[in-house]
C-alpha cells in the first residue's frame, strides 16, 4: 500500500496523546496530521485545512465542556460526519459498557475500540476503516446485537400477571389442543381449563383466542418452530 | 326598710359581679386562645425543623454523590488513560523485542496494568456507574441485571413500563442506590435464586416493587442495620414512602413509590 493514511487525534488527556501518536507514527503508513485537546474545537480547526484533511479522526469519548455547555465525544462525531461525511471516525475510549459502544455506532462511528485494547488492533481498525469504511470487533458487535434485542424486548407489557399454570394452558391452546385434552394432560377439569382462559382472555385484553395466540408470540410463550 | 336596703345593695353588686363574670370568662378566653397560639407556633417550629432536618439529609446525599461522581470520573477518565496507554506501550514493546531478554518481566509488568485497569474500572463503577447519567435508570439497571444473571448463581428480571415518567436525577440516583442495596443484601444474605425488580409510574408517583424468593427477612435481625439506614434515608431525601415485607415462604419483598411533584 502506497496511500498514507493520514489521522486526526482528539484527546484531551496529553500522555495518552503522545503515546498515542509514537504508536501511529511508528507505522510507516499512517501519518499523525492533526491533534486536539477539546472537541468544540475541531470541526472549525478542520474548516481551516481542507487540502490536508485527515482521512480519520481517533476521538476520545470523556472530553472537557464547552464553558457549561457538554461537549462528549458523542457530539463531536455527529458534529465531524456532518460536516465532513468523508471523514471516519474511530472512537478511542476507557468506557467499555454496551450502551456507549452501541449508542456510538448509531451516532455514526465506523469503529469503537477501548483504550486497553492492543496496538495490532488499533492499527488493524485504521487499515480497516481506510480501505473498507468500518471495523466492527465482537465487544462492539456484541454491543450491538444486545442493544436490538433489548429494544425488541421492551414493547410487551404485562399488565397483571399471568400465572405459571395459564401460561401453561396458553401454551397448549396455541398447540391447538382441545379444552378436554388440555383438562386431561393437566389432570384438572374442563370446567378449570375454561376458568384459566376466560382469565387469560381478560388479562392480556384479547377478544378471542387469536388474540391470545398473537399475544403468547409477541411475548415469547410460544415459539413458531 | 329592710328589704328595700338589701336590694339596693345587691342591685349595686349586681353590675361588680357581672363585670367580675365577664373578666374571668374574658381571661379564661385570653389564656385558651395564648395556649392555641403556642400550640401553633410548637407545631410550626416543629415543621421548620423537619424541613430543616429534610434540607440537611439532602444536602449531605448531594455532597456524598458529588464526590463521588468527581472522583469516579477522574478514576475512569485520567487514570485509565494513562494506564492504558502504558499497556499499549508495553505491548508494543514485547513485541519489538520478541524472545529477547527481559521478555518475562515485561510481560508481567504489563499484566500487572491489566489488573489495575480492571481494579480502576471496578472502584469507578462501583462509585457511580458512567452509564447512570448518561443513559438513565432503566438501561443501566438492565446492564447489572444481565451482568448478575451471567453469573447463573442468580436470575435478575427487571420489567418496567414502556413510557416511565420522565425522572429528575435526583430520584434516579436514589432509586438505583436503594435497589443496589436490595440487590447486594438479597446476594449475601437471602439464599435467593431469583430476584424480580419493576418499574412503574404515572405523572404523579414513581413505582418500585422488588422481590426475591430467599429466605425473607430473619425475625431475629431488627431493621437497623446501615444498610437499611442508608435506604431509609435515601427514601426519605425523596420523600417516599417504603413498605417492606415478606416472609420465608415468599421471600424479602418491598414497594417504594417516589413522589415526582
Amino acid at each position: 500500500m502506497t496511500d498514507v493514511i493520514k489521522i486526526g487525534i482528539v484527546e484531551d488527556h496529553h500522555l495518552f496523546r503522545e503515546g498515542l501518536k509514537a504508536i501511529l507514527n511508528g507505522w510507516s503508513d499512517v501519518e499523525v496530521v492533526f491533534e486536539a485537546a477539546e472537541g468544540y474545537t475541531v470541526v472549525d480547526s478542520l474548516a481551516g485545512k481542507r487540502l490536508n484533511l485527515p482521512h480519520i479522526m481517533i476521538v476520545d469519548l470523556s472530553l472537557p465542556p464547552n464553558g457549561s455547555e457538554e461537549y462528549s465525544g458523542m457530539h463531536l462525531t455527529s458534529d465531524i460526519l456532518k460536516h465532513f461525511p468523508d471523514i471516519k471516525i474511530i472512537v478511542l475510549s476507557v468506557h467499555i459498557d454496551e450502551n456507549f459502544i452501541a449508542q456510538l455506532i448509531e451516532y455514526g462511528a465506523h469503529s469503537y475500540l477501548v483504550k486497553d485494547c492492543d496496538p495490532q488492533e488499533l492499527y488493524n481498525a485504521v487499515v480497516s476503516v481506510y480501505t473498507k469504511g468500518s471495523y466492527i470487533n465482537e465487544r462492539t458487535l456484541k454491543a450491538i446485537q444486545h442493544n436490538l434485542n433489548r429494544k425488541r424486548n421492551v414493547r410487551p407489557q404485562i399488565a397483571l400477571e399471568v400465572t405459571k399454570r395459564e401460561i401453561e394452558v396458553l401454551q397448549l391452546v396455541c398447540q391447538q389442543f382441545t379444552a378436554e385434552e388440555i383438562a386431561e394432560k393437566l389432570f384438572i377439569s374442563v370446567k378449570t381449563v375454561n376458568g384459566h382462559r376466560n382469565n387469560l382472555l381478560q388479562k392480556t385484553g384479547s377478544r378471542n383466542v387469536t388474540g391470545l395466540v398473537i399475544y403468547a408470540i409477541k411475548n415469547n410463550i410460544v415459539t413458531l418452530g | 326598710m329592710e328589704a328595700s336596703s338589701d336590694i339596693t345593695v345587691l342591685s349595686a353588686l349586681l353590675p361588680f359581679v357581672a363585670i367580675v363574670f365577664i373578666i374571668t370568662i374574658g381571661v379564661v378566653l385570653l389564656n385558651l386562645q395564648f395556649k392555641k397560639n403556642i400550640y401553633k407556633q410548637q407545631l410550626l417550629n416543629e415543621e421548620l425543623k423537619n424541613k430543616h432536618q429534610l434540607d440537611l439529609l439532602q444536602t449531605s446525599i448531594a455532597v456524598q454523590e458529588g464526590e463521588r461522581k468527581r472522583i469516579a470520573e477522574n478514576l475512569h477518565d485520567e487514570l485509565g488513560a494513562i494506564l492504558s496507554i502504558s499497556r499499549m506501550r508495553m505491548v508494543q514493546m514485547e513485541g519489538d523485542i520478541g524472545d529477547g531478554e527481559h521478555c518475562e518481566t515485561i510481560a508481567e509488568i504489563r499484566s500487572y496494568i491489566e489488573t489495575s485497569i480492571a481494579s480502576m474500572r471496578r472502584i469507578s463503577h462501583e462509585l457511580i456507574p458512567p452509564q447512570l447519567e448518561q443513559f438513565g435508570l432503566v438501561p443501566t439497571l438492565e446492564s447489572i441485571t444481565e451482568q448478575l444473571s451471567k453469573t447463573k448463581k442468580i436470575t435478575v428480571t427487571l420489567s418496567s413500563n414502556d413510557y416511565l415518567p420522565e425522572l429528575s436525577w435526583t430520584i434516579q440516583l436514589g432509586v438505583f442506590r436503594v435497589l443496589m442495596e436490595f440487590l447486594n443484601n438479597t446476594i449475601k444474605h437471602a439464599n435467593a435464586s431469583e430476584i424480580h425488580i419493576d418499574l412503574s409510574g404515572d405523572k404523579n408517583d414513581l413505582w418500585c416493587l422488588y422481590r426475591d424468593n430467599g429466605i425473607g427477612l430473619p425475625e431475629h435481625i431488627p431493621l437497623n442495620g446501615l444498610g437499611f439506614r442508608n435506604i431509609e434515608g435515601r427514601i426519605n431525601a425523596l420523600e417516599g414512602q417504603l413498605t417492606i415485607g415478606g416472609s420465608k415462604a415468599a421471600g424479602f419483598t418491598a414497594s417504594i413509590q417516589i413522589p415526582l411533584k
